[in-house]
């Protein structure tokens, strides 16, 4: 028995040994060469990671060209010359030698010598103070050390010059991204003002990542979130800037209702509202406050807080439009109030009229005490609507208009869309949100048929 | 030996020259080994044409732009209003739908209109691959003889069109 085994472990001695000379003797499998060549090749579009790291869709197809061709039995230089001949000498992280590549693989070498040559010189100096023999030239009346610290200190101001140049032309010639932005700018406003929220947004975010306690950086991000349309991300950032600053910051707080407001489709009584009381109690002449306040007053039935509100804001300093529509809308409450300051223009733009009434089926399902809503949206934009007309809704058929002056944001009126989505409501709690239970009926208009009156017909039940 | 003094300000002028112009580059702008050889070869399914087929050889005898877009690129719709302008000044510009669904591509182009002579389909992204495309949008100038003469990586912008594009095309015709 023993022999044998001592047999058996000298083949085996035997064959680690040949397997060992084959492994460091053997060419490198395709998997190894692939694995090596794709961690050499420079991912495009992440240029910072090689095509083996980056995620990329171009990464993946480069990886797969690369598969391909070595399974083609193509060597690493045929595949190299494949994708610098499409890509150029950017795809290599280890860039050839050539004339144009000269300063990148010998400039540190250079610079090296010219530093190690520069301290000798240096250190020299400073070693042999007080010997005159080994300086024969015009630095003997002053002797030595002193041109020493001279060139040095000059140095050191030359040093951070070039660092405060660095900063200073970085911030006001702006990055490269910015003058992408601002070509965007040129052609499409809408898109590059998107693309810069979106770049803001990402900044905030990351100041967030850093400091989850930072208000300042929620409040931006709700803000940010508000103009990308994101209005319940906005209301749970705006509520955590108004959590972390203890409700204190009015500005905020209005932020956060109007974002509520936003995600409960045009609502404002309930949370919106306290957040713009909330406001106002901080800061009684907010104007966005007063105005969301007014309108959510008047919704929730106090039309004299409403005019409270409102005769607050037109003694403030107004654009035209927006004094119009208030002295409109607080002469609509209280006909002839005294708090009309200047004559009521008109609403100039359109008016849509509509002929409202309840299919035949459906009429008997009408609960006394319920609202009629009639309402104008943007078609496929956000559920704020840019007209609401609300009114006991009694018996129909009903006579309604839609006009700018039935706007619930200044900015958003029927006269700056060319169509909508009309839609009519009638609802036995007179809630914003569409119930179940509700009855509706919708149509859609564009510009080009606005004029005369318009059928709509409430012909299901929700 | 004043000279000495003067070293260090010689170098830090130096390295300002190279940053004026090193802070200004875009990293993003890679240029193309591809300019003035002759555009790759491709044979891609024409989109707006059942069964017809585009060939690079087909685009010889006339100058012409080559825009490489998807409909899933926004900043090819950021593009669209300049290439239908450019399309109007009576401007051939070939559209290769990269890595997109035609379907897609088609509505696409009806929603938004339609600059190109003709748009064909680079379903896997192979033709662009051969162009050195990595990023849409991507638009190449190409001569009569089929040789590309200038490569615009990203959206173009008037400026581009104006300093970059439109005399790149101009040399091109008259060469």
């Amino acid at each position: 028995m023993i022999p044998s085994v001592t047999r058996r472990g000298a083949w085996f001695a035997i064959l680690a040994v040949v397997a060992l000379a084959a492994c460091s003797a053997a060419p490198e499998s395709d998997d190894e060469r692939f694995h090596s060549l794709i961690s050499e090749l420079r991912c495009l579009v992440c240029q910072n990671q090689s095509i083996a790291e980056s995620n990329a869709p171009l990464a993946a197809d480069l990886r797969e060209q690369v598969r391909v061709q070595i399974a083609q039995g193509r060597s690493d230089q045929q595949i190299a010359a494949f994708l610098t001949d499409r890509y150029g000498d950017f795809v290599l992280y280890r860039p050839p030698f050539r004339l144009r590549t000269l300063v990148l693989w010998l400039g540190p070498f250079v610079a090296l010598l010219l530093a190690a040559l520069a301290a000798a010189l240096y250190i020299r100096r400073i070693r042999s103070p007080g010997d005159p023999g080994t300086e024969p030239e015009e630095s003997r009346p002053d002797p030595d050390l002193v041109p020493a610290a001279i060139t040095l200190g000059a140095y050191g101001i030359a040093t951070a010059a070039l660092l405060i140049f660095a900063a200073i032309w970085y911030g006001i010639g702006g990055s490269w991204r910015t003058q992408a932005l601002i070509g965007l700018a040129q052609v499409n406003p809408a898109a590059a003002e998107a693309a810069a929220v979106d770049a803001e947004l990402l900044r905030v975010r990351a100041r967030i990542a850093a400091n989850p306690q930072d208000a300042a950086a929620w409040a931006m991000a709700g803000q940010g979130e508000v103009r990308g349309g994101l209005y319940v991300a906005a209301a749970q950032s705006l509520a955590e800037a108004n959590r972390l600053s203890g409700g204190q910051n009015p500005d905020w707080l209005v932020d956060e209702g109007e974002a509520l407001a936003w995600v409960h489709e045009g609502q404002l009584t309930g949370a919106p509202m306290a957040r713009f009381q909330a406001a106002l109690a901080l800061a009684p002449e907010h104007p966005r406050a007063l105005w969301y306040g007014g309108l959510g007053a008047l919704r929730a039935g106090d039309s004299d807080a409403a005019v409270r509100y409102w005769t607050r804001l037109l003694r403030q300093d107004l654009p035209e439009d927006m004094r119009a529509v208030l002295t409109q809308k607080i002469a609509e409450i209280q006909p002839g109030a005294a708090a009309v300051p200047k004559p009521v223009p008109a609403p100039v733009g359109l008016a849509l009229l509509f002929d409202v009434s309840v299919a035949a089926g459906l009429a008997e399902q009408l609960a006394p005490g319920s609202t009629l809503m009639v309402y104008a949206l943007e078609p496929g934009g956000p559920r704020m609507p840019l007209a609401v007309h609300r009114q006991v809704a009694g018996a129909g058929p009903w006579k309604i208009t839609l006009d700018d002056s039935k706007s619930m944001l200044p900015g958003r009126k029927l006269s700056n869309f060319s169509s909508w989505k009309i839609l009519a409501r009638i609802s036995a709690s007179g809630d914003a949100q569409p119930q179940p239970g509700d009855l509706q009926g919708e149509i859609d208009l564009e510009l080009g048929q606005a004029a005369g009156r318009h059928r709509l017909v409430i012909d299901r039940k929700l | 030996m004043r000279l000495r003094y003067a070293i260090p300000v010689l170098l830090l002028l130096g390295v300002l020259v190279l940053f004026a112009f090193g802070l200004r580059l875009d990293p993003t702008r890679v240029p193309s080994p591809l300019i003035g050889k002759p555009a790759p070869t491709f044979e891609l399914p024409v989109v707006t044409g059942e069964g017809s087929v585009l060939t690079t050889a087909a685009l010889r005898g006339r100058p012409h732009l080559v825009n490489f877009w998807a409909s899933w690129c926004p900043p090819c719709l950021q593009e669209h209003p300049m290439l239908l302008e450019i399309s109007r000044r009576g401007v051939s510009i070939v559209g290769i739908s990269y890595k997109d669904d035609d379907i897609a591509a088609r509505a696409w182009l009806a929603r938004h209109g339609n600059p190109f002579s003709v748009v064909a389909a680079d379903r896997d992204g192979r033709a662009g691959l051969d162009w050195g495309v990595y990023g849409a949008p991507e638009t190449y100038v190409v001569d009569a003889q089929g040789v590309i003469r200038y490569k615009h990586i990203g959206p173009v912008t008037p400026d581009d069109w104006r300093d970059h594009l439109a005399p790149a095309l101009e040399q091109a015709a008259t060469r």
